[in-house]
């Protein structure tokens, strides 16, 4: 192996060092370094992943949902942060509910989480706690479902008499 | 009958609605903005008007079908989505391509990213007044979607590439029409930035305007030529080379202050780098197969003429075709440096034919939730000046 895709092992086992409550389990098949763990420390490992000076991960690089509709917390919740100085890339998971009340939102940790998770809720139907401006972003506000679940059908329309011709997509100010 | 005052405007709170049908949002982003007098105080970029469903979409299509969704989500540089999520689904199947397929592949990638700069630049400077340019540039694309089509048979949405490889053998005239490309396009560049870099009406519009830091511009994870010019050095082809881009030779610029002339310049070298790479590995393509499928019969598509000429060829052509490829239960996640950042798809396998889930990290989404920052306190016409040069794409970010 060589040495650049030994470095978020690195970082994995400094976190494991001192996080190693936090953390359910960890997977690092196909080269990618991935972490789970709990919606309650959720915010206690980003932060040190954040402060660290080890690791620095100063970047949110994406934020995305996964569906499995079998488990009990079915979505799975994956985070990719990635460290521009030490150019580590990390994946963190975290599962929850769709209805769960206070699944934790990074907002004010990174800027980037604000639309990631607009996004999320809008495909998912996840609500962030405490995010600012929690709303659809890619869907029309008048939208029903959740496109990415997969109960949700590949075609399906609205019926017509339902749909907003009146004044479609206005935004009151 | 009304009088003046009715006419009046409380100018307090002001908004004014951009988009989503303007020719300057290059697209159809909406973006309402506050103002005072002609400061704007807020933009709130709206997306979601060229939303397409397309990670919902590839969940009930095969791997390769798939492969032609992605190149319609950026339509400007279609060949770098499909490098991305090609790699993607190699990495899954842990299938390594010969490396004449990885050479080729590098080419197309490097003349779609010219070509998108070209509309970049193009289309930026026809909304600061500059007309020429636009047709300047336009002229040059044409050459690229010329040799594109000549490999790819389709000009701006090839899905040429495969598992394993390309899907056809590299051949004389289209090295001629890249070696005839290279020997023009240096001069070209030069005429470009004779009407913009020393131009007063230019450096008027884009010094200084629109400036982001580098911290906030990793926070709200920008990459790419947006990044650079902000002055951190962070491009993938460097520093976790995919696709063979270590045998190249190339410099990665970046600006200083983070501002819209910093963005410019860094694109416009950008061009120059980008045609270094197309020089060598037009030069240096290596003999030998272009698909691997000896190595991996099980997830390559064998050649074209293999399939019409022997008979285990046509039968795993034909199962190839109704069965489709199956990569083993897992996850895998591949970024590449688009023209516009960090393209990264996560595929997540459980082992059947059609992707679990397959997700799209589009460069561009992230650039356009900065405009807010990016905006606050200059003029509305610096919007339009800021919006263009951070190269956006709506139908990458809607997806």
């Amino acid at each position: 192996m060589k040495s650049k895709d030994m470095e978020p092992f690195f970082a994995l086992s400094v976190i494991k060092d001192v996080m190693q409550k936090n953390i359910i389990s960890t997977d690092t098949s196909n080269d990618d370094v991935r972490i789970t763990t709990a919606k309650e420390n959720l915010i206690e490992l980003v932060r040190f992943m954040k402060e660290d000076l080890r690791l620095n991960f100063d970047m949110l690089s994406d934020l995305f949902g996964v569906d499995y509709p079998k488990k009990s917390e079915r979505i799975e919740i994956i985070y990719n942060f990635y460290s521009t100085k030490n150019n580590f890339r990390l994946f963190v998971k975290c599962h929850s509910k769709i209805d769960e009340t206070d699944y934790p939102s990074l907002t004010f940790i990174y800027e980037s989480a604000n639309w990631f998770e607009r996004e999320i809720y809008d495909m998912f139907g996840i609500k962030f706690k405490d995010h600012p401006d929690l709303k659809r972003i890619l869907n029309p506000d008048d939208w029903e479902g959740h496109p990415l679940l997969k109960d949700y059908p590949l075609r399906k329309r609205p019926p017509v008499e339902s749909l907003n011709y009146e004044t479609p997509g206005l935004i009151k100010i | 009958m009304s009088g003046y005052k009715d006419f009046l405007i409380d100018v307090d709170d002001f908004a004014v609605n951009i988009g989503p049908q303007h020719p300057s949002t290059h697209g159809v982003l909406r973006i309402l903005a506050k103002l005072d007098g002609e400061t704007v105080i807020s933009a709130e970029p709206i997306i979601g008007y060229l939303h397409t469903g397309m990670e919902k979409f590839a969940e009930f299509r095969t791997y390769h079908q798939a492969e032609t969704i992605t190149d319609r989500m950026d339509y400007v540089s279609g060949a770098s989505n499909n490098l991305g999520y090609i790699l993607t689904v190699e990495k899954l199947c842990g299938v390594k391509p010969p490396k004449k397929a990885e050479y080729v592949r590098v080419i197309l990638a490097e003349l779609t990213r010219i070509s998108s700069h070209l509309v970049w630049l193009g289309t930026h400077a026809v909304d600061l007044g500059a007309l020429t340019e636009f047709l300047y540039c336009f002229r040059e694309r044409e050459l690229i979607l010329d040799i594109i089509d000549t490999m790819a048979g389709s000009r701006m949405t090839p899905s040429f590439f495969r598992v394993g490889g390309i899907a056809m053998d590299v051949h004389q005239d289209f090295i001629n029409k890249i070696r005839d490309f290279i020997k023009i396009f240096p001069e070209k560049i030069s005429e470009y930035e004779a009407l913009l870099t020393k131009n007063k009406i230019w450096l008027e519009r884009t010094k200084n305007i629109g400036v982001i830091s580098a911290e906030d511009a990793v926070s709200f994870a920008f990459t790419g030529p947006n990044l650079r010019g902000s002055g951190l050095k962070y491009d993938i082809r460097k520093i976790n080379p995919y696709s063979s881009y270590e045998d190249f030779d190339f410099d990665i610029p970046a600006g200083d202050s983070g501002d819209v002339y910093d963005r410019y310049l860094v694109r416009i070298e950008e061009m120059r780098q980008s045609l270094k790479i197309v020089a060598q590995a037009v030069e240096n393509i290596p003999e030998g197969v272009y698909l691997s499928y000896d190595e991996y019969p099980q997830y390559v598509i064998p050649p074209k003429k293999r399939a019409l000429t022997t008979m285990e060829g046509m039968i795993s052509l034909f199962k190839y075709g109704m069965d489709g490829i199956k990569p083993p239960k897992g996850e895998a996640y591949v970024s590449i440096e688009n023209p516009r950042g960090e393209l990264g798809y996560y595929i997540v396998s459980d082992g059947s034919a059609f992707p679990y889930r397959m997700r799209v990290r589009s460069p561009s989404f992230c650039s356009i939730s900065a405009i807010c920052k990016m905006c606050k306190g200059y003029l509305l016409a610096d919007l339009v000046s800021i919006i263009g040069s951070i190269d956006f794409l709506l139908g990458e970010s809607d997806r």
